[in-house]
C-alpha cells in the first residue's frame, strides 16, 4: 500500500489522476469536512458524487448553485469578519472545486478541494480555537490512500 | 440630526474649499463630459450620479461663502440653503455611488480632479455625521484592532500557520533589516489566503528577505475611504512607524487598489513628511524581479486571459505596463478589453463603495459596463490585482450568469514558478 506523508506526494499522486477520479477524490474531502457546515446545503451534490450516471449538464446545473452560495458567503469589504461563517464560505470552495467542468483545462480539483477544506479548518479554528488543520491534513492523506487501495 | 452638527457639517465643507476647489467650481464649462465617464449615470441615466450633481452642496457652500453674488444673495435671504435631509440624500451620491474612480476627473478639459472633490466632500459629511453606517464601523474597527474587518494578530497568526504549512516556508513577524516589509489587506487574508503563500514562493525563489510587522500588517485605509484626515494619517503613521523601526528598505503595498494610493502618494502629505523607505505595489515589485531573472516561470495558461485593471492602480496609480509584462510571461492568449490601462471602467466597488450593503442593487446595476466589457473579448479567465475588485467582480459574474473565473495576478505567477536552485538563476540572469 502506498504511504503518503506530505504535501509534495499528496499533490505529485493526485496529479496523476484522472479528471473524473479528481472529482470523485474532491468530494470525500468536501466530506470530510462537513460538521463545519450544514450538511444539507450539500445533499444534491453528495447524491449526484453517488450517481455513477451523473452528466456534465447536471454538474454544471448544480455548479450555479454553489457558485452562489460562494459569493453569498464572501466576506465583503470592511465588514466585521464571522470567523465561523468564513469556514462555511471555504467549505462551500472546496464544494466548487467538486462540480467544476472536468473537461476544462487547468482543472486540479481534488487537490483544490483538500486546501479549500483545509483552509476552512483554519477558519474554524479561529472561531471556535479546537478545530486542528494539521489533522485534517492528516486525515486527507488516509483518504487519499484508502481512494487509491479501492481504485 | 441636530442643527449643531448639520453646521458642523456645513462649516467643514466651507473649510475643506481650497484653491483647486475654488477653481474648479470656477472654470467648469458644463460640458458634460465627466457625466459620460461615470459608471453610475452611464448605466442608470439618473442625472443625480453624474460627477457634478453630486457636488452639489459643496458647489454651494463654495458660492455662498467664495463669491461676491453667492455673498449677496445669501445677504439678501435668496440662496438656497443646505438642509439636513439634503445632506442625507448625498450620503447615496457621495458614497454608494461614487466609488472615487476618477474616471471623471481624467476626461475633464478644464483639467478638474472631479474625484478629489468627492473625497474632500466626504470630510465635509464625515465631520457632519453624514457617513454611511458601514464605513463607520470598519474606521472604528481599523483604529482600534488594526483591521477594518476585525483581523486580530491571533487571526493572522494562525494565516501565517496555515501559508507556512502548505508551501513550507518560514514566514517572519517583526524581522528588522530585511528589504521589504509587506502589507497584505484583510479582504485578501480572508478570502484569499493563497496570496500570503504566493508571496512566500516568490520571493523564496528571488531570494528576497521580507518581513510581516505585527502591529501594522493591515493595507487598507478606511480613513481615506470614509473621508477622514485624522484616521487616514493614523493609519499611514501606524505603518511609517513600524517600516522605520524594522529598518526596512520598501514597503510592499498588497492586491488592493485605494491601499497602494493611500500609502504611496496621500502618506506623506497626512504625515507631513518624506519617508525613509520606498513605496512599491507588489505588482511593481514583480515585474522588478522579472526583470533581473528573479521570476522564473514555466508553461501557459491555457485558457483565453483577459486583465481588470484596478482604478486605483492604473489610473491614479500609473501601474499599466507592469502587469501586462507579467501576464506576457505566462500566456500567449491575453486580450485587452476597449477600454483598458488609464481608460479602465471601475468595478463598481472602489473607494468604499462595496462596503455599504445598502448600495448593492446600484452596484449591481452599473457592473453591466463591466459585463459588456468582459464579454465583448470572449475571454475564459479574467485576472485582476485588487482583493476588493475581485470580490465585487465575483459577486457581478454571478450576478450575470457569466461562467468566469477570476484570478489574482499574484497567484497566477506563483502556480507558474519554477522551482529551481537561487545559484542556478542568478548565472541565467546575467547571460
Ligand atoms: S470618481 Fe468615478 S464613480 Fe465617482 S463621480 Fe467620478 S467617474 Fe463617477
Ligand atoms: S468634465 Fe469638467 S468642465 Fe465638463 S462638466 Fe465635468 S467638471 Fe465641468
Amino acid at each position: 500500500m502506498k504511504t503518503i506523508t506530505n504535501d509534495k506526494q499528496f499533490k505529485a499522486t493526485i496529479d496523476e489522476l484522472s479528471s473524473l477520479q479528481n472529482r470523485k477524490l474532491a468530494t470525500l474531502f468536501l466530506q470530510n469536512v462537513m460538521g463545519l457546515t450544514d450538511k444539507k446545503k450539500y445533499q444534491q451534490l453528495l447524491t449526484l458524487a453517488s450517481n455513477k450516471n451523473a452528466t456534465e449538464q447536471e454538474y454544471a446545473n448544480l455548479q450555479t448553485a454553489i457558485q452562489t452560495m460562494v459569493v453569498e458567503t464572501n466576506a465583503r469589504c470592511g465588514t466585521d469578519t464571522d470567523w465561523a461563517a468564513q469556514a462555511e464560505h471555504f467549505v462551500a470552495k472546496s464544494a466548487l472545486s467538486c462540480v467544476k467542468d472536468a473537461n476544462r483545462s487547468n482543472q486540479n480539483s481534488a487537490y483544490d478541494s483538500a486546501m479549500y477544506a483545509r483552509m476552512a479548518c483554519n477558519f474554524a479554528s479561529i472561531a471556535d480555537g479546537k478545530s486542528d488543520e494539521q489533522a485534517e491534513t492528516q486525515a486527507q492523506y488516509q483518504i487519499l490512500i484508502q481512494f487509491l487501495g479501492d481504485k | 440630526m441636530s442643527n449643531a452638527t448639520l453646521e458642523k457639517g456645513i462649516n467643514s465643507f466651507v473649510k475643506m474649499i481650497d484653491a483647486p476647489i475654488a477653481s474648479f467650481f470656477s472654470s467648469c464649462v458644463s460640458c458634460g463630459m465627466c457625466a459620460d465617464a461615470c459608471l453610475f449615470y452611464q448605466e442608470t441615466g439618473d442625472v443625480k450620479y453624474t460627477p457634478i450633481a453630486k457636488l452639489e452642496p459643496l458647489r454651494r457652500a463654495w458660492e455662498q461663502e467664495y463669491t461676491l453674488f453667492g455673498r449677496l444673495k445669501k445677504l439678501l435671504g435668496l440662496s438656497k440653503k443646505i438642509t439636513n435631509e439634503e445632506l442625507k440624500q448625498h450620503t447615496e451620491l457621495v458614497y454608494n455611488s461614487c466609488t472615487m474612480c476618477a474616471r471623471c476627473s481624467m476626461v475633464c478639459p478644464v483639467g478638474n480632479d472631479i474625484a478629489y472633490m468627492i473625497r474632500k466632500m466626504r470630510e465635509g459629511m464625515a465631520a457632519g455625521g453624514f457617513a454611511p453606517a458601514g464605513l463607520i464601523g470598519a474606521s472604528n474597527r481599523a483604529v482600534e484592532i488594526g483591521s477594518p474587518m476585525g483581523l486580530t494578530l491571533h487571526a493572522l497568526s494562525a494565516q501565517i500557520k496555515h501559508a507556512e504549512k502548505a508551501t513550507g516556508i518560514t514566514i517572519n513577524l517583526d524581522k528588522s533589516d530585511v528589504e521589504y516589509m509587506v502589507l497584505l489587506s484583510s479582504m485578501e487574508l480572508i478570502n484569499f489566503p493563497e496570496y500570503l503563500e504566493a508571496i512566500a514562493k516568490i520571493f523564496k525563489q528571488a531570494g528576497k528577505t521580507w518581513t510581516i510587522s505585527s502591529t501594522a500588517f493591515e493595507a487598507t485605509n478606511s480613513g481615506i475611504q470614509i473621508g477622514s484626515s485624522d484616521i487616514a494619517r493614523i493609519l499611514v503613521k501606524r505603518i511609517v512607524d513600524s517600516a522605520e523601526k524594522l529598518k526596512v528598505k520598501t514597503v510592499i503595498s498588497p492586491e488592493c487598489g485605494h491601499a497602494f494610493t493611500a500609502i504611496r502618494y496621500e502618506g506623506p502629505n497626512l504625515i507631513g513628511r518624506k519617508y525613509n523607505f520606498e513605496v512599491k505595489h507588489i505588482l511593481e515589485v514583480l515585474d522588478s524581479f522579472n526583470e533581473a531573472g528573479l521570476l522564473p516561470t514555466e508553461g501557459l495558461e491555457k485558457e483565453k486571459l483577459t486583465f481588470h485593471d484596478p482604478c486605483s492602480l492604473a489610473r491614479k496609480g500609473g501601474v499599466i505596463d507592469e502587469p501586462r509584462r507579467l501576464l506576457k510571461k505566462v500566456s500567449d492568449n491575453f486580450t485587452e478589453m476597449t477600454d483598458h490601462g488609464a481608460r479602465n471602467w471601475c468595478c463598481g466597488g472602489g473607494g468604499g463603495a462595496s462596503a455599504i450593503e445598502e448600495g448593492e442593487p446600484l452596484r449591481l446595476k452599473a457592473f453591466k459596463t463591466k459585463q459588456k466589457q468582459i464579454e465583448e473579448t470572449e475571454a475564459t479567465t479574467l485576472v485582476t490585482a485588487c482583493a476588493n475588485c475581485r470580490i465585487v467582480l465575483e459577486e457581478g459574474v454571478e450576478h450575470y450568469n457569466m461562467d468566469m473565473p477570476i484570478v489574482g495576478l499574484t497567484e497566477l505567477l506563483a502556480e507558474h514558478l519554477v522551482d529551481k536552485p537561487k545559484q542556478k538563476l542568478k548565472k541565467e540572469a546575467k547571460q
